[in-house]
């Protein structure tokens, strides 16, 4: 892209240069994260020249006015549809990213459930812990499969010791080094045989939010299923410049934390309080251009890629799987220069690679050469 | 002087290294004590500087816990979290978290965080993991 003319001297300018080579070249073998590195926005690039700020409810009127409130309205309906949220119990907004999502599903369990317990899985995204710490929420781990599932007999035992207490139950919609999606009815049926009536569920389904709901037999993992909250991330299957997600509620439990907050004219429901205004539009903008038809055509392209990858490493001697409707494949951890060069994820003993849409079959071939012809990489 | 505890694999060299890392940074080791679980270790440091030896220690990938964490191993079983939380909710101790920081061989060290350390170590007194002797004192 030619780069406007520079208000910078020439040292800056240089590091400026070095910048974008270094990331060039690093996007060219980045196969490791939950990413998608394929999108162009360059159709909005003059709303950067605003102060946008989607400050305040965006259902709510504000004072406010450089806002994109209208955009993030129809994102967070779209979403809500996706993920089959009961017709006008569905509230939600665009967030800053997973984490954010996962904070506010926490935080709105804690305050239905102030003396309940989180149950959360072992495989859990590491940044759940913090968000536990960070609210002071009462929280039990519970053990996970060795396909990073929750392990619902552990869960059993746990909630039938704790059956005095409600549980606030966070569960995984494709977990960070497996992919692996918790087992919702199961869950459910716990629940069920227990009696246990007051409780909270929230899913963390960042990566697979995108995946399941255009899949021919989709895991259970959205409203369908009595869930209480849910959060999607954009930047990672959709695809943004700068990081995004939306997290869905039930109206119900909304109310119960909405204050009026007469600085902005707006009710304070959110977390943050000023928000970004320009990824709603962003995530709109991507809704508009690929529309259900094209994201179903999109994940079936990443989901085949991933059992290109799964084919070629176990041709390849390495002990490779994934889960049915994932794009994260795992196999053994390859040597160190592997996963620096391929900027893979790896946890003990194990690695993965993501085929997020920006991954083609040629890199995934690269990436097997790589792996084999590493002398310390295990086979299995 | 607050406690820091670090888990990592045993290893020849590991507490030099350890040590090292802190006295490159001019950080003062106080009182060093360490315990195995299996082929874990868990290291307790008391430094002069918490902040900046808890810093400096996770930066160089090490699993560094607060001095609020007591670290006690269970049978890896269904459960097994669970009836330790029991324990705490049956004494009305408070618990913040409970939460595995390795599984292995039919064993689980499990990381807890109470704000009542002393009646919490009481109540897992037989669960927390066999000492060793006391290992050399960094340079």
């Amino acid at each position: 892209m030619p780069q406007p003319e520079s208000a910078l001297g020439d040292l800056d300018r240089r590091r400026l240069s070095d910048l974008r080579r270094r990331l060039a070249e690093h996007a060219k073998r980045f196969a490791g994260y939950p990413v998608n590195a394929e999108f162009d926005y360059r159709e909005l690039l003059d709303l950067l020249a605003f102060p946008l700020n989607n400050v305040g409810d965006p259902w709510c009127p504000s004072l406010y006015g450089l806002n994109t409130h209208g955009f993030e309205r129809e994102v967070v309906a779209w979403f809500a549809r996706m993920m089959h949220a009961p017709e006008g119990e569905g509230w939600g907004y665009v967030t800053s990213g997973g984490t954010e999502g996962n904070l506010y599903g926490i935080f709105l369990g804690r305050e239905l459930y102030p003396e309940g317990m989180v149950y959360y899985s072992e495989d859990t995204h590491y940044s759940v812990a913090k968000v536990l710490r960070m609210l002071h929420v009462r929280n039990l781990m519970v053990r996970s499969e060795p396909d990073g599932r929750i392990d619902l007999q552990d869960l059993r035992e746990t909630l039938h010791l704790h059956r005095d207490v409600p549980p606030i139950l966070f569960l995984n919609a494709g977990t960070t080094m497996k992919g692996a999606v918790d087992d919702l009815r199961g869950v459910r049926q716990i629940l069920k045989d227990l009696a246990v009536r007051d409780y909270f569920i929230h899913v963390d389904a960042a990566l697979s939010g995108m995946i399941l709901p255009f899949v021919e037999e989709p895991d259970p993992f959205d409203f369908r299923e009595g869930i209480h909250s849910l959060c999607v991330s954009g930047h990672k299957f959709i695809g943004s410049p700068l990081p995004c997600g939306v997290v869905l509620a039930r109206r119900r439990v909304v109310d119960r934390i909405a204050r009026n907050v007469e600085y902005i004219g707006s009710q304070d429901t959110t977390v943050l309080g000023s928000r970004n205004g320009v990824t709603p539009v962003f995530l709109w903008y991507q809704i508009q251009r690929q529309g259900v038809d094209g994201f179903r055509a999109q994940v079936q392209r990443c989901l085949d890629t991933a059992q290109h990858a799964v084919d070629r490493l176990t041709v390849a001697g390495r002990k490779a799987w994934r889960h049915r409707n994932s794009v994260t494949v795992v196999f053994p951890r390859p040597a160190e220069p592997v996963v620096r060069r391929w900027c893979l994820a790896v946890n003990e003993d194990i690695a993965h690679l993501i085929t997020m849409p920006h991954v083609t079959r040629q890199m995934v071939d690269a990436l097997v050469a790589d792996v084999v012809a590493d002398p310390e990489t295990p086979l299995a | 002087m607050k406690q820091l505890t670090i888990i990592t694999e045993d290893r020849p060299g590991l507490l030099t290294e350890i040590a090292t890392a802190l006295a490159e940074a001019g950080i003062n080791i106080e009182d060093v004590d360490a315990e195995a679980a299996g082929p874990t270790s868990a290291i307790s440091i008391g430094v002069d500087r918490y902040d900046e030896a808890v810093r400096i220690l996770s930066a160089r990938g090490w699993k560094v816990f607060s001095e609020n964490t007591i670290l006690i191993e269970v049978p890896d079983g269904p459960g097994s979290l669970a009836r330790v939380a029991r324990r705490f909710s049956d004494a009305g101790v408070n618990l913040r978290s409970v939460r595995f920081v390795r599984r292995r061989k039919g064993k689980a060290l499990v990381a807890l965080c109470t704000p009542e350390e002393s009646r919490a170590l009481e109540l897992v007194h037989d669960l927390l993991p066999k000492r060793t002797p006391p290992p050399p004192r960094g340079p």
